[in-house]
């Protein structure tokens, strides 16, 4: 199911919140645990075994590994154990395909391509559950002994298919005991109804744009439009994905539920190594608390300083997907932030903030082109056009339509990619307490305007399902 | 009320609110403004779960029932004009009308369409065929649609064809004569179909190729038949700020001419006695107060002494049209092999009539490949 559909807001949503605030405290984990597990198997009703499959054994592992805490070989085996089975099946449901494309060409051979369909949330609930098993070999955290909690946490249905990543320990305390309060609640609500708006009003309208430009074949594509296409997709994600995050974390503390925040205005980064801090930021940090950090982090030397960070992007490349465009999006990043830690970063410095925006958010737009456009040769052909090479001409009537048509759609994603609007309201808040009405007033009407979307929604994608 | 207070409650009446009364409301098969059936619920299998149809039926089932579900849909498009936008669901809004979006043509379809029509020519006596593009209001009134919006531009796409038709073929210049026309309403604002005088206006283009002296707008006598037509352009969007079209009936003397009108639905044959089927202006479609809905075959027979007989291959752009043939014809049949699955052989054979007169507006004919079924024929 996703959040930005009518029978989730108007079916599932009241349904299982009526079941969970009427139920006494001890049954509210359990009404989560089937709401997840109905969630999920709306969208997957067969994959849902595997993900309760995947969670049990890190759940048994944890279990393992507390109980043998002073065999500390026994604790090893258990971890690399959990490691196998859950990295494994990701590897064959995800990258079984690409592995086998790739094998075949590189030996001329034929191995039978299994083509799997990948399984909703694999990539998300994966390192989730992960972080469980880890976090218990490295004593950080306590273990869970009772299934049904564990099982609440991999499942939480506000971030299953799509993050953030919520580590056990994020919510460790939450999934034994937690409040809902009204103050809590109508925060929620007001992240929610603000991330739905952004999935519905923005990614959707704007998207939309894109794929319009990316329909146009590569040789009649003109400069300005590949341009417009590029930097509507630049919106699309984020808000799609921002607004996803919004919505899970605005579900989450109508329960009670504290998540870590996704995202962080990334589009206002001064550098590429500061976007990454405000962009998919669980992500980020897992590579860096599971990855980058056991292998040694920056505390060895540059040489293994480098290797670790290539690592890491690497993984954050493929994580996205099977495809070499993802591993050179991946690798793309690593070299900038390699570069940054080098030199580029002193330099950058002494630059006033406006050439350092522009100069990453320009960086973050051309990765974009590696990242959607299907092919290495395709996305050589797009940057061709954005930089006047191709064979479509500059611009044309098109061009100048499209950009009529959403210009006021782009003035609001770049408005909507700061946090002025932010520091305006909460200035506007603090000075005018009357204002404070204003609140309700916006959560009904974005509501009814997103639901007014939903209702005919002819375009409703939702990009990182596909991760 | 303590404003979080509220807000919590604002956000929970309108979660619980709107469902309860989406499934309260008695439901309906179909939407009359939108002028489609509505999805039904899915069965609940086994199967229909672990392939998903049961989850994406459900998911259409409660969209389309929705309550409000035509006021949401008139909010969107009304909220997506405020945008910027100008086009919303293949329809272009401007001040005064709304307009088809037609786009640029699939090359190797319209030329296989042609050949089609040039075969058929060839098998038939020399200047007895003529064809009729019509253009569609984006094309006569592309000053309303808004600026640089990427359309084809439809007379030029209609030469070109008439070109590649050769001499074999009378080819009929509808779209200058509409073209001249445009200051009064030849084609409706809320429809995709031009209105009796747009129609008549071809018709009287279509003289010399089919060879009868056209008659005079003072010939007829016109009957505002309804004042509330709201079209397919308006089912699409829902939007509100084109007032409703007049349907305008063209009565030659008295509609005594036509005798009998059968249409053959392909599985049965019914009788009519005009070609007026007044029941649909009660309806929310309204276009087919011209002989119905599209069908496979519909004959009109009059009692013009001439023998004259006229065969047309067609859209629903000629329903309103045949209105005006009727003085200069014993007897019309208009084919629409967009409805019937074999060859029209099936169904009368092309030897027994005097003319054939292939019409279609533009849009379809980029876009639909019925007309190779002529094919079928041989």
């Amino acid at each position: 199911m996703v959040f930005s559909s009518l029978t989730f807001i108007y079916i599932f949503l009241p349904v299982v919140f009526l079941f969970y605030f009427i139920s006494p405290k001890r049954v509210k984990n359990y009404i989560l645990l089937l709401s997840g597990l109905l969630f999920f198997a709306w969208g997957e009703p067969v994959y849902v075994l595997l993900m309760v499959f995947s969670a049990s054994v890190d759940y048994t592992a944890g279990l393992l590994i507390d109980r043998y805490d002073d065999r500390p070989k026994l604790r090893t085996l258990f971890l690399v154990g959990a490691l196998v089975i859950n990295l494994g099946i990701l590897a064959v449901f995800k990258y079984a395909s690409f592995f086998v494309i790739n094998v075949n060409g590189l030996f001329g051979i034929n191995l039978n391509d299994p083509s799997l369909p990948l399984p909703i949330g694999i990539s998300f609930y994966t390192f989730q559950s992960l972080s469980y098993t880890i976090d218990m070999y490295m004593r950080k955290i306590k273990v869970q002994k009772n299934y049904c909690n564990y099982l609440t946490y991999v499942t939480l249905f506000p971030q299953i298919v799509a993050g953030p990543i919520v580590r056990y320990s994020d919510v460790a305390n939450e999934i034994d005991e937690r409040k809902t309060t009204v103050s809590l609640a109508s925060e929620g609500i007001g992240q929610f109804v603000r991330g739905l708006g952004k999935k519905v009003l923005l990614a959707n309208n704007i998207g939309a744009l894109w794929t319009t430009v990316k329909d146009t074949p590569i040789e009649q594509l003109p400069t300005m439009t590949a341009w417009l296409g590029i930097l509507a997709f630049t919106f699309q994600i984020y808000f799609d994905f921002s607004g996803y995050s919004d919505m899970a974390c605005g579900l989450g503390k109508i329960m009670g539920f504290h998540f870590p925040e996704n995202f962080n205005y990334p589009y206002m980064s001064k550098s590429i190594s500061e976007f990454w801090r405000r962009w998919h930021i669980t992500l980020g940090s897992w590579f860096k608390s599971y990855v980058y950090i056991p292998l040694g982090g920056n505390r060895k030397g540059t040489a293994r300083t480098l290797r670790n960070l290539l690592v890491v992007w690497f993984l954050t490349g493929l994580w996205h997907g099977a495809s070499w465009n993802f591993v050179l999006w991946g690798v793309y990043y690593g070299i900038i932030i390699i570069c940054e830690k080098l030199f580029l970063g002193k330099l950058l410095d002494k630059l006033p903030s406006v050439i350092r925006i522009v100069y990453s958010f320009f960086l973050v737009v051309m990765g974009w082109v590696l990242f959607d456009v299907d092919g290495l040769a395709a996305a050589g052909k797009f940057y061709q056009t954005l930089f006047g090479f191709g064979q479509g001409g500059l611009m044309d009537g098109n061009s100048l339509y499209l950009l009529s048509t959403y210009l006021l759609v782009f003035i609001i994603c770049i408005l909507g990619s700061t946090d002025y609007p932010k520091k305006i309201v909460n200035k506007m808040l603090v000075k005018f307490r009357r204002t404070e009405y204003l609140v309700p007033v916006f959560v009904l009407g974005m509501m009814l305007v997103c639901t007014a979307f939903l209702v005919n929604a002819t375009y409703n994608p939702f990009l990182y399902f596909r991760f | 009320m303590n404003p979080k207070k509220l807000s919590v409650i604002l956000f929970f009446v309108l979660l619980f609110a709107l469902p309860i009364i989406t499934f309260a409301l008695p439901k309906k098969e179909f939407s009359e403004s939108e002028n489609r059936v509505l999805a039904t619920m899915p069965k609940l299998t086994g199967e229909t779960l672990a392939d998903k149809s049961f989850m994406s039926g459900f998911d259409s089932y409660f969209a389309d029932h929705f309550v409000f579900r035509d006021q949401w849909i008139s909010a969107k498009t009304r909220i997506e004009l405020l945008s910027g936008k100008r086009e919303i669901g293949g329809v272009f809004i401007s001040k005064n009308r709304m307009l088809e979006d037609v786009q640029e043509p699939d090359e190797a379809l319209v030329d296989k369409n042609l050949s089609a029509i040039k075969e058929y020519a060839a098998s038939q006596e020399e200047g007895t065929t003529s064809v009729l593009l019509a253009p569609t209001a984006a094309d006569i009134y592309k000053e309303d649609l808004p600026s640089n919006a990427p359309v084809m531009d439809q007379s030029r796409f209609i030469q070109n064809s008439y070109d590649k038709l050769g001499s074999g073929v009378s080819c009929i210049d509808a779209a200058g004569a509409l073209g001249k026309a445009k200051g009064s309403d030849i084609f409706y604002r809320t429809d995709h179909h031009w209105t009796s005088l747009g129609a008549f206006t071809a018709y009287q283009a279509s003289a010399s190729a089919l060879q009868f002296s056209p008659l005079s707008r003072e010939d007829f006598t016109v009957e505002d038949a309804s004042d509330e037509f709201l079209g397919t352009l308006y089912s699409k969007t829902l939007y509100n700020g084109i007032p409703s079209d007049t349907i305008q009936l063209y009565h030659y003397q008295d509609d005594s001419a036509v005798t009998q009108v059968v249409v053959n639905t392909g599985s049965s044959k019914e009788s009519y006695d005009s070609i007026y089927f007044r029941d649909f202006l009660e309806q929310k479609d309204k276009y087919s107060v011209f002989l119905g809905q599209n069908q496979p075959v519909v004959t009109i027979k009059t009692n013009n002494p001439n023998g004259k007989k006229l065969l047309v291959f067609k859209d629903s752009y000629a329903h309103c049209y045949a209105q005006f043939l009727i003085p200069h014809y014993s007897e019309i049949a208009l084919v629409d092999m967009r409805y019937m699955s074999g060859s029209y052989k099936n169904y009368l054979e092309s030897s027994d009539y005097d003319q054939t007169l292939f019409l279609y507006n533009v849009s379809t004919f980029t876009t639909d490949n019925s007309v190779q079924k002529l094919s079928l024929a041989k």
